[in-house]
């Protein structure tokens, strides 16, 4: 392993600090499960409550309290180099890009300026496949953390995936169980990590020196 | 050569010749800056041994050590000096070359 192969393998394991605290796990976990409760609700016929729908807001808020107040008092901060604060700014560009872009398509499709329904189905769903895949992939690829990519791809084989599947399985349930597993998992990991890392990363009391 | 290597090793800095400085100064190369927190919970050492360690990297002049505040918190910030990095890199340069030389 030469020097720089060496810095870069300790820069990626001391960023990875960061995800040790499973606050993704708990955040990705909960996301999850609100969305296949939406859905249940939905296909059979019941309007699901706002506070369920609206459940990852307030789940998210809480996950960044948490952060400032549980994680960064045990592995302190610190100033990435340039070549990671520029990673870091293109999952940030990436993912609003990609919150935009959904919003958009959301909005035209509401106003009617495009039909999805109509025009070719498979292409749309491909579409939104591959987007959710490539978002992810790109988010997972520069923070070199595996847990976006599966997002990505438990969302994109759960949703868009199953849909297109439809015409022939005519259920949507196998989907749906497969995100609601796929959340129950990633929770139970978040709530395991966040136990190990309170147990191993204790709060240090004063700054020392 | 052989006697050239050794000698070279011998003079090896010993300010970095010890594990947890030799730690510190890799994680340091790294970062642009970071609190003490983050080198105790990246090293997994006692608040006391790190530092002990610091204390002497700063006196050698390889790394600076900035006391400032975070709101209403104290916050020490440490980052490797131009010093510290060269003398550190000259170090690695004569491990490696002494590893390849053996052979191994």
């Amino acid at each position: 392993m030469n020097q720089k192969t060496l810095f870069r393998e300790i820069e990626k394991t001391s960023f990875h600090l960061h995800f040790k605290d499973g606050m993704f796990e708990l955040l990705f976990g909960s996301m999850f499960i609100s969305f296949v409760i939406n859905s249940f609700m939905d296909n059979s016929g019941y309007v699901s409550p706002l506070f369920i729908r609206l459940l990852i807001i307030p789940v998210a808020i809480i996950l960044a309290l948490l952060k400032l107040l549980i994680t960064q008092p045990r592995i302190g901060s610190v100033k990435y180099s340039e070549p990671r604060r520029n990673k870091q700014k293109w999952v940030l560009i990436t993912a609003i890009s990609a919150q935009v872009i959904t919003f958009i398509l959301y909005y035209l499709s509401v106003k009617g300026i495009i039909h999805t329904e109509t025009k070719s189905r498979f292409t749309s769903l491909l579409i939104e496949f591959m987007f959710l895949i490539l978002v992810f992939g790109l988010i997972s690829y520069n923070t070199s953390y595996s847990l976006f990519f599966i997002v990505g791809v438990v969302y994109a084989f759960g949703v868009p995936f199953t849909i297109f599947l439809e015409p022939w399985i005519h259920t949507r349930n196998y989907g749906y169980g497969f995100i609601a597993i796929a959340g129950i998992i990633i929770l139970i990991t978040g709530i395991i990590k966040l136990l190990s890392f309170l147990k191993k990363y204790p709060k240090t009391v004063t700054d020392g020196k | 050569m052989e006697n050239n290597i050794l000698s070279k090793i011998i003079a090896l800095d010993k300010t970095i010749h010890e594990p947890v400085r030799i730690a510190i100064l890799t994680l340091l190369m790294v970062v642009e800056k970071a609190d003490f927190i983050y080198l105790k919970s990246n090293l997994q050492i006692t608040q006391g041994n790190l530092s002990s360690h610091l204390c002497k990297l700063e006196t050698a002049g390889y790394v600076e050590i900035e006391k400032t505040f975070k709101g209403k918190r104290p916050l020490t910030l440490i980052k490797v000096t131009e010093e510290g990095e060269k003398n550190f890199k000259d170090y690695l340069l004569t491990i490696k070359s002494f590893i390849k030389q053996s052979g191994i």
